[in-house]
């Protein structure tokens, strides 16, 4: 063999091998990985949301108000964009109990003043108090859901149910009332001397609001088209529920307008449409 | 020689190329011999299979692909076996006699006029893995709410109050419930629901309407406590959980009286408290408080009894 000849079959083995072995190479890695690294946690699994229209009816309940507590009649709607992503609303509409007070309210009924005509009074009655004091009358929450948690679970290792946990946030509509609305229940005196005391400096914070509104929430799939909805808010809008001074300046305006929290929780049957439910790969 | 580390450097190159014909195959669908052939054809299209020693060259390089060939059918085998696994997990923690040292904060929500946060832990033995006997300790910092402020102003009173200082119990546990959820679809977390339920001392101390505490020293109450509660808990690894959860703490705690007099000149100051606590007005008291905590699990590891 010439020498030219050897130099040639050494380059052409060269070549070969790079041609072999450099994709070779680059695809090392590639073997290394699982076959399931990119596979989805769940495979066959039912997508109980994706685009889908949920509707539901229940009740819900405000948590912590400083006067008055409302339970009400809560309508939900929605559509699901993806299994985890939705519009959604959800509407209390009916405030079925409109006379439940705190314990708190309770406690300070006990405490206040009986009727007076003395110009410096600085206690108000229970009524005046009451005519004062606002409490919520409607909330509607448009909102985006966002499911980011999918699951089932055993109760008793007997019952199974799949769920799902999500997040929602949105703008946040509240119709605050008071128990008349325009405060006629404060002592007639108070009407005809506007300067007459310190009981009389009052004004219910009425109308609606308009706010911001966060929480989360729970599906508990009895069946693929039926599910238990739980649901809790935090709604966030400025308030005066007492309708009275608190900066100290003497008069009750706007000023005394102040941020507040006001959780909710609610508690829905909720169906799912269409019945029929699509399973993932 | 060079013939010999030619043959090396090929079958040193075939895992990888095996790979590179593996991951085609994977994802489309195609035959590993379908991704063999462009190599076989590659070789044999060479200017020089026409060369006195080629013949030796070309069949290295069949030699070689006929490997791969072997090494991919394989592989695409066993991608379809993993394809094909229907896998019942066993549960991934497992807490029987095992002790979770369980540091938490708390805050109260259910007081209008004062809130309370808590720092404590819980040592919790799991007897099995669903009956757990534990105590619990914490200590409380209070904080009037904006509400309280405002009771003097609006409506010329002033609320008696209470602060919590600190309190014990012993915990019993039950997990009624166990499952597991997808966290986008991506991650698998398994988690446990625990009932609770206890009894222990809590130790309160009233907040004198009058500022005055040389004249309105105010005094302390030790309360029997039982509570009701409920958690969740995550499991992060073989020995950290993270939970969340609820408990109802329910005594009977004494307040200061409304018409409480002052201290008078004969008596001291403890003597003042003490008659303030003889004269105080006793009131069920509710304190519902939510809880965070990070368990850690001893041993930090656990074995299996039954096979997988």
């Amino acid at each position: 063999m010439t020498k030219k000849a050897h130099t040639m079959k050494r380059g052409i083995a060269l070549l070969v091998g790079c041609l072999v072995g450099i994709p070779a190479l680059a695809q090392a890695a590639t073997e290394r990985k699982s076959p399931l690294a990119d596979a989805p946690a769940i495979r066959k699994r039912f997508e109980l949301r994706a685009n889908r229209l949920e509707v539901g009816v229940g009740l819900t309940q405000t948590i912590g108000q400083d006067f008055y507590n409302a339970l009400l009649l809560n309508l939900r709607l929605g559509y699901h964009i993806t299994d985890w992503i939705g519009i959604s609303a959800s509407a209390g509409l009916v405030n079925v109990t409109p006379n439940w007070r705190s314990s708190f309210n309770d406690q300070l009924n006990s405490n206040l003043g009986a009727a007076t005509t003395a110009p410096d009074a600085k206690t108000p009655t229970p009524a005046n108090a009451a005519a004062a004091e606002n409490r919520i009358g409607m909330v509607i929450l448009p909102q985006v859901d966002l499911v980011p948690v999918t699951g089932k679970f055993s109760l008793f290792s007997k019952l199974f149910m799949n769920y799902d946990f999500y997040f929602v946030a949105g703008p946040a509509l509240v119709n605050l009332v008071s128990k008349t609305p325009s405060g006629a229940n404060l002592s007639s005196e108070c009407h005809t001397d506007p300067n007459f005391g310190l009981m009389c400096k009052a004004k219910p914070y009425t109308g609606l609001k308009f706010g911001g509104n966060v929480g989360f929430g729970m599906h508990a799939f009895v069946n693929k088209y039926f599910a238990i909805n739980l649901e809790a808010h935090n709604l966030i809008y400025k308030n005066n529920a007492a309708g009275r001074d608190v900066n100290g300046n003497g008069n009750v305006n706007s000023f005394d307008l102040a941020w507040t929290y006001n959780w909710m929780v609610g508690l829905n049957a909720v169906f799912f449409l269409p019945a029929h439910v699509k399973v993932s790969h | 020689m060079k013939r010999l580390a030619f043959g090396l450097f090929l079958v040193l190159a075939n895992p990888g190329f095996a790979a590179a014909a593996e991951a085609p195959a994977a994802n489309t669908g195609e035959t590993a011999d379908d991704q063999a052939t462009p190599a076989e054809s590659a070789a044999s299209e060479t200017p020089e299979a026409k060369g006195d020693e080629l013949p030796d060259l070309s069949e290295e390089v069949q030699e070689a692909a006929t490997q791969k060939a072997d090494t991919a059918a394989s592989a695409a085998a066993a991608q379809k076996s993993w394809e094909d696994i229907v896998v019942v997990p066993r549960r991934s923690f497992l807490k029987g006699r095992r002790v979770e040292l369980a540091p938490f904060s708390a805050i109260s929500i259910n007081d209008t006029l004062i809130r309370h946060y808590s720092f404590g832990g819980d040592i919790t033995y799991y007897l099995t893995d669903v009956f757990s006997v534990g105590v619990e300790g914490q200590y409380f910092i209070k904080e009037r709410s904006e509400r309280e402020s405002l009771v003097g102003l609006q409506f010329n009173r002033a609320p008696t109050l209470n602060k919590f200082l600190y309190s014990t119990s012993l915990v019993f546990g039950y997990v009624p419930g166990y499952g597991k959820f997808g966290l986008f679809n991506k991650y698998i977390i398994h988690w446990d629901l625990t009932l609770n339920a206890g009894i222990g001392l809590i130790w309160t101390q009233t907040i004198p309407i009058n500022p005055d505490a040389s004249n309105y020293p105010p005094f302390k109450n030790l309360d029997i406590m039982p509570h009701l509660g409920i958690s969740t808990r995550m499991f992060v690894t073989n020995w950290l959980a993270l939970s969340i959860g609820i408990r109802d703490y329910i005594f009977d705690d004494k307040f200061e009286r409304l018409d409480r007099p002052a201290r008078t000149a004969t008596q001291t100051v403890a003597d003042a408290a003490a008659d303030a606590k003889k004269n105080g007005v006793s009131a069920l008291t509710q304190n519902i408080m939510v809880f965070g905590s990070i368990g850690f699990y001893l041993p930090p590891s656990f074995q299996y009894k039954t096979p997988r």
